[in-house]
């Protein structure tokens, strides 16, 4: 009954199977990991499914399997909500099971404090504790000690390894002391220790919500049903069954299942997963069109890759293989109990030498006091709760934390990259003026008609501006793919045509001569200038990184006053990564994005921030997610951060404080169990306290 | 003093009855959601039975 093992369902697939013998080396291999429960290889789906505990390794296993000669990768982390509902029922049952345990031994040792331990009940009194005692080492306190075990093993010291050393060395010399009537026993101050931590554990367990499943494409691209010819056959198959050579028909609005090459003479496509731009793209007959665009009419094209092979899965591979390579943050609370089990170590060490240099009296008893006293109690409970709260303060300005320790980390963050559109801008585009004068509302209708039932992004444009309209009767309507639209009635023909390919400027024709001009774009809103003034302010450097043309980012980037420099435009998604990696070298990057074109650069970035609009992917992949519509939380963000780091600075000097002098205390004799019992919740009490005045206090201003 | 021989065995058996009353709540998916359950009385549709709950989770 162990969270740790839980067993966690972790899927791979696996190609250059041919036979059992495969099958055989591959389910060897789990011979390597003891952390493996069970492993299943599904021979006919090229899948291998595995249970672990928590603590397993997959990129390991992922290596070995490699070294084989298999071409392995990770489909799925099932960390299920199941599995985390069984997670809390376990840490639950943990935290009864202590609270009763250590209120029971609690009771018995305070009758042997209070005068009982003079009498002949002292004894039995000890023997009732130490039995109480047993469910808490072996149930309550078990993953503490198995995960301090595994990360001595892997040569790191993290905020488990001093508990589970006192638990383990207080414990085991109260056995030692009972057995052989000498000394004292520490088993109520253990166990009350064990209750406190699991509660403050299970508290920042309920206000996280952390997954960390890897990506897939099923995220991006829904599978459906698409209509293909095949061998002069037409037939309706799934989209995932789409062959080279096949001719796929793709109606409008809807995405495109695979990459392949376009048939019709031209066509406009929604480059916007790849690209980020606004505006559609326009193909010509045999350009390549890849998996993820979206249609806006109807088109056609040869499918000339097979579908796992397609660009979008391959970003998503190479999303994947950079969150598995990414090295897990060491917590500020990790640093500080390294240092603080250095120091009791050598100090334990020392006073042991030294004694025994010099003889001195009672030197394993005070050694076990210094152990149980010098626990970072404070570090244990109070940075848990610190971030909480701040999660917590998050939460209530509609920020989503989504990965704790990026509180901790993105108060460092001094080079900020916003994603263009639907980040600063909302990705619509809009009309933002006419030249020489706004169209007459005969005009309006004439527009209305002409552009009426269209799916283009300037279409749309033109229908927001002038409302519902009557449609004026014509004969003819004629749509030239990135160029235009042209209407004739019977004694007109107009035209809406873009002037050039560059700038956002339409032009509205009656008989080839120009009317009018409108000028689109999409806006960045007031709320993002302020923003970026205010983070400027902070000393942030701010870039902005957009896969839309030079000429619409440097317009944004002019209105938000940015430094030019600091303005990229047409970038790709491996694009984005590699400026993302550049900036990385000297500086702490914080990436906000919403688009599938972003997942790399996020991925790569110390932190990424996704906002409302963003794709599921995007949501999953990033460490904080904006619930509101609003960018400006950014800046709560910060303070936030920046108050959990400080309270938790605070208390790691504070409870360093504690725990050397406490150390001193115990090393020169003058602390009993008693004083101990006292002198351990005093301090935790403490910094808890504190923690919770700093962080519940109003902002001022 | 010789009360204790019998309070301290009924003591010991009451914690361990309510440590076990306590396991089988957890177990029996009792603190699960502690949100959910206060709103049903407040819903106007007739709320679902455990059993119904139970496959619709699945």
């Amino acid at each position: 009954m162990d969270s740790s093992l839980v067993p966690i369902k972790y899927e791979f697939s696996v190609e250059g199977m041919h036979c059992v013998s495969c099958v055989r080396k591959i389910q060897d291999v789990a011979g390597n990991f003891s952390n493996l429960t069970d492993l299943k290889v599904d021979f006919s789906r090229n899948q291998v499914s595995t249970l672990a505990s928590e603590d397993f390794d997959p990129k390991g296993f992922m290596e070995i399997v490699q070294s084989l000669g298999f071409d392995i990768r990770l489909l799925s982390r099932g960390d299920t909500q199941k599995n985390s509902l069984i997670r809390n029922r376990h840490q639950l049952s943990r935290i009864g099971v202590a609270g009763a345990c250590a209120g029971n031994i609690m009771l018995l040792s305070f009758a042997n404090y209070l005068g009982a331990a003079s009498t002949e009940f002292a004894k039995p009194f000890d023997w009732i504790g130490a039995t109480l005692f047993l469910p808490i080492i072996t149930f309550c306190a078990w993953p503490i000690i198995k995960n301090s075990a595994i990360s001595v093993f892997k040569r790191r010291i993290s905020v488990d390894t001093p508990i589970a050393l006192a638990v383990v060395l207080g414990s085991s010399l109260s056995y030692y002391n009972l057995l052989r009537d000498t000394g004292e026993v520490y088993f109520d101050s253990i166990s009350m220790f064990v209750f406190f931590i699991l509660g403050s554990r299970y508290l920042v367990m309920r206000v996280q919500d952390k997954h960390l499943n890897p990506v897939a494409v099923s995220d991006v691209l829904q599978t459906q049903l698409i209509k293909v010819i095949r061998k002069g056959k037409e037939q309706q198959i799934s989209s995932e069954k789409v062959q080279i050579g096949d001719v796929v028909v793709i109606g409008p609005n809807k995405y495109v299942p695979v990459d392949g090459k376009l048939l019709d003479a031209a066509s406009e496509v929604d480059n916007s997963i790849f690209s980020g731009e606004s505006l559609p793209t326009l193909l010509f007959k045999w350009d390549p069109v890849f998996a993820g665009m979206k249609t806006l009419k109807e088109i056609k094209i040869q499918a000339s890759k097979r579908v796992d092979e397609s660009r979008i899965h391959e970003l998503v591979r190479m999303l994947n293989r950079s969150l598995l390579e990414r090295t897990p943050l060491t917590t500020l609370t990790d640093k500080g109990a390294h240092w603080l089990t250095i120091c009791v170590v050598i100090l334990a060490i020392g006073y042991f030498f030294l004694a025994q240099h010099f003889g001195g009296v009672d030197i394993i008893n005070r050694l076990l006091a210094l152990l149980v006293i010098a626990c970072p109690c404070a570090l244990a409970i109070a940075s848990p709760l610190a971030l909480s709260l701040g999660i917590k303060k998050a939460l209530k300005k509609s920020i989503l934390i989504k990965d704790p320790s990026s509180l901790e980390k993105i108060k460092d963050c001094d080079c900020i990259i916003f994603d263009k559109t639907g980040t600063l801008t909302d990705g619509k585009i809009d009309i933002i003026s006419w030249s020489p004068r706004n169209p007459t509302s005969e005009e309006n209708k004439i527009l209305f008609s002409i552009e009426n039932g269209s799916e283009h992004p300037i279409a749309k444009a033109f229908l927001r501006f002038v409302g519902h309209q009557k449609e004026i009767p014509y004969n003819l309507k004629r749509e030239i793919p990135g160029y235009g639209v042209e209407i004739s009635t019977n004694d007109y023909s107009y035209r809406l045509s873009r002037l050039d390919s560059e700038s956002g400027q339409v032009g509205f024709f009656k008989d080839d001569k120009l009317l009018l001009k409108a000028n689109i774009s999409d806006r960045s809103n007031t709320e993002s200038k302020e923003l970026i003034q205010e983070l400027t302010r902070w000393g942030k450097k701010i870039f902005l990184l957009s896969g839309d043309t030079a000429q619409a980012s440097k317009k944004i980037g002019n209105d938000l006053g940015l430094n030019p420099s600091h303005v990229y435009s047409r970038k790709s998604p491996e694009e984005k990564m590699s400026i993302v990696k550049e900036l990385m070298k000297k500086h702490k990057v914080l990436y906000v994005g919403d688009g599938i074109n972003d997942i790399l650069a996020m991925g790569e970035a110390d932190i990424s921030i996704s906002t409302r609009s963003a794709a599921q992917t995007t949501f999953k992949i990033s460490s904080i997610h904006l619930l509101g519509s609003h960018l400006r939380p950014i800046l709560d963000v910060f303070k936030i951060s920046n108050k959990c780091v400080s309270t938790i600075q605070i208390n790691i000097v504070l409870s360093s404080i504690y725990n050397l002098s406490f150390a001193v205390m115990a090393l020169s004799g003058w602390i009993n169990p008693f004083v101990a019992i006292v002198l351990m919740p005093l301090s935790s009490l403490s910094v808890t306290g504190f923690t919770l005045f700093k962080l519940n206090q109003r902002e001022t201003a | 003093m010789n009360i204790l021989i019998m309070t301290i065995p009924v003591a010991i058996t009451l914690v361990v009855f309510f440590v076990l009353a306590y396991l089988s709540a957890v177990k029996n998916e009792q603190f699960d959601d502690l949100e959910t359950p206060a709103h049903i009385p407040f819903s106007d549709d007739e709320f679902p039975t455990i059993e119904e709950q139970k496959t619709r989770r699945q």
